[in-house]
């Protein structure tokens, strides 16, 4: 059992600043959660914490039941993976991953059986004679991997690993990273910058800003269903609309009045939702593929309006169409054979089956 | 309004161009000149040694030839320093002295630049400042109170008093070199070596020593040639030949009141060289060598 667990965890450093501002996490056996959000949001100094190479300031971290707050990175049964892989540059690849079980003074068939069974899932079997510097980038990451896999460790810690791969590497190792995963099943605290790496690997994203946490979930519920406009612009590439305008009641029926005299009305399931804010200023939030080219305009809850495109990107599958309403940034997503042209007049659906609306003062999603 | 229309309209002049090809060629031809001029600026004393030594004493003290060039080349000089006299005698309190300066000095400055460089403590960062300014305190001021610490300890005329104060010289510079090295190890691997179970000596001595070896021999061969070539401390404090090192022993054996046995005394010069020289020869691999590549993303 491996539950990790967080309880008002501080990290401050001299001058008072804190990096880490009292959060509370609960990570369950076997789990992969991922925790993601921009540079400076505390998300690898919390990792960090956890491994035990930055003390706590404040607060209590458990791992697999046992609070380890002073007890050393070592005897923590813990592995890391880093983001510049830190494989020792004079031992060859066994040794790399045989490392950490000779200092515990495994016996050698042990350590033979564990690296050679960890190379062979991870597909280095043949790279196990050579030093690091013979590796490529992937190779080498798959070698930080398979020395932490060998340890058999309660949790594994992966700090940004593939931050420093080019995109085609990455994806490939993002796959391998799951499939890894889903053989060992260790507990896995993932912290990476890039959301698609979290939506795509984790069980659970935590998305961490300025020092705390903004939300706890599933990705498809932090993508469908976020609490926060950090998270509703964070989560999703490109992020989501964020269009300011005014909810207005009229005639029963509640209506988003935004720049341009566009006016869109409320799906009726969320009018008594939303009916404590008619009258006050708010944000509509709404992803690019929510707002496509003019189709589907006899669905219910689905409202046209036209928008001049500033700025088209032709992605192949799909064109991205950047135009400005009332100095908000907008992208929509528009079939490729759709007539989008910089200046030209574009006739828009907006799905509002899938709108959100934000207080703009709390940033909350309403 | 003209003057910015003028700017606006200005066209450097047309840059002479001249072909990649010549410009290399001209490059290449500068660089073996300076080497050239570099060569015969350094090598005319050991070349003008070498000769000398190779030359008898009646050689010498003829003028009239052409000082460069042996007429009559004889290995006496070099057969009478290592058959007669203290030559050998010096030269093993050389590599005694040497030897232990340079293990004492490996072990202390290697153990102190882990401790300053990478486990953080109260007024690390200044003691690392403070390590390095003792080695700016000139010898030539420290041996007259030495001289009376090691009068103390009853080591005068001690070679043993050298290995004692040889590491006074070699321990801050090296502690400074290494520093350096170990700062630039990235923190990662240690990390992981944490992770991985390893204590700080076990950290040291399997992930650092290893890895920061280009840097520990730049150390190791500074410490041996500060020791080997020191000349002030055991003129200060050596006075019987039997205790006496090369650099002194060759001068105050081989010189007798205006009486300079210049063959054997260059003789003995170059035979003294030649240990660095063996030192540089077979170290120059590993310190030249970046054993750190692969470590990290590069």
């Amino acid at each position: 059992m491996a539950q990790v667990t967080l309880r008002k965890v501080v990290k401050a450093y001299e001058g008072g600043v804190q990096a880490v501002k009292g959060i509370d996490l609960d990570i369950a056996d076997h789990e992969f959660v991922v925790l993601v959000g921009p540079s400076g949001c505390g998300k690898s100094t919390t990792l960090r914490m956890i491994a035990g190479l930055e003390e706590i300031s404040d607060g209590e971290i458990a791992i697999g039941g046992r609070v380890v707050n002073d007890v050393p990175p070592r005897d923590r049964d813990i592995a890391m993976v880093f983001q510049n892989y830190a494989l020792y540059p004079h031992m060859t690849v066994f040794d790399n991953m045989a490392f950490g079980l000779m200092l515990r003074k495994f016996p050698k068939d042990e350590i033979k059986r564990r690296v050679d069974n960890a190379a062979r899932i991870l597909d280095i079997t043949p790279l196990l004679d050579r030093k690091p510097k013979a590796l490529s980038g992937g190779q080498r990451q798959r070698v930080a991997m398979g020395r932490a896999i060998v340890r058999d460790p309660k949790v594994f810690l992966f700090d940004e690993p593939l931050s420093n791969l080019d995109a085609k590497l990455r994806v490939q190792m993002r796959t391998e990273i799951k499939k890894v995963h889903q053989t060992v099943k260790t507990t896995t605290i993932y912290v990476t910058h890039d959301q698609v790496e979290a939506m795509t690997l984790a069980d659970r994203v935590v998305v961490m800003h300025g020092g705390v946490i903004e939300q706890v979930g599933p990705p498809q519920e932090l993508y469908h269903n976020p609490k926060t406009r950090f998270v509703a612009g964070f989560i999703g590439s490109p992020g989501m609309n964020f269009i300011p305008g005014r909810l207005e009641n009229g005639a029963g029926a509640l209506r988003v009045h935004l720049p341009n005299d566009i006016v869109l009305p409320v799906p009726a399931d969320r009018t008594s939702r939303y009916s404590a804010f008619a009258g006050k200023p708010i944000l509509l939030g709404l992803r690019p593929e929510h707002l496509t080219e003019a189709k589907n305009l006899d669905r219910p809850n689905v409202a046209q309006l036209t928008a001049t495109p500033e700025v088209t990107e032709p992605m192949g599958m799909e064109t991205l169409v950047h135009f400005k309403m009332e100095g908000a940034e907008i992208v929509a997503r528009v079939d490729p054979t759709a007539p989008a042209e910089p200046g030209r007049p574009l006739p828009m659906a907006a799905d509002l089956n899938y709108m959100h609306l934000l207080d703009p003062q709390t940033g909350r999603v309403l | 309004m003209s003057a910015t229309t003028e700017s606006s309209t200005f066209v450097p002049p047309e840059r002479k161009h001249g072909s990649l090809r010549r410009e290399r060629r001209w490059a290449m031809i500068g660089a073996y000149v300076a080497l050239a001029v570099f060569i015969v600026f350094f090598m005319t004393p050991p070349f003008h040694m070498l000769m000398t030594s190779l030359k008898s004493s009646g050689e010498i003290a003829d003028l009239s030839g052409n000082p460069w060039i042996v007429r009559q080349p004889t290995l006496e000089n070099y057969w009478e320093l290592v058959t007669r006299g203290n030559y050998l005698i010096h030269f093993r309190n050389s590599i005694i002295v040497t030897g232990c300066t340079v293990a004492i000095t490996m072990v202390i400055s290697t153990m102190a630049a882990f401790a300053l460089a990478r486990m953080k403590f109260w007024g690390s960062a200044t003691l690392a400042t403070g390590v390095f300014l003792t080695y700016l305190v000139p010898e030539t001021l420290l041996f007259i109170p030495l001289f009376q610490i090691i009068g103390h300890l009853g080591l005068y005329n001690n070679l043993w008093a050298m290995v004692l104060l040889f590491p006074t010289l070699t321990v801050p510079f090296c502690t400074w070199i290494m520093i350096g090295y170990f700062a630039s190890i990235p923190k990662e691997l240690d990390e992981a070596a944490l992770i991985d179970g390893a204590g700080h000596l076990q950290m040291l001595w399997k992930i650092f020593i290893p890895v920061a070896l280009p840097g520990i021999l730049a150390a190791m061969i500074f410490a041996f040639t500060v020791s080997w070539g020191a000349f002030i401390y055991p003129l200060a404090f050596l006075v019987s030949s039997d205790q006496m090192l090369l650099t002194v022993g060759i001068v105050s054996d081989l010189i007798r009141a205006d009486t300079f046995q210049w063959g054997k005394i260059m003789a003995g010069a170059l035979m003294a060289a030649l240990p660095p020289l063996l030192v540089y020869a077979f170290l120059m691999d590993y310190y030249i060598a970046g054993l750190t590549a692969g470590a990290t993303k590069g």
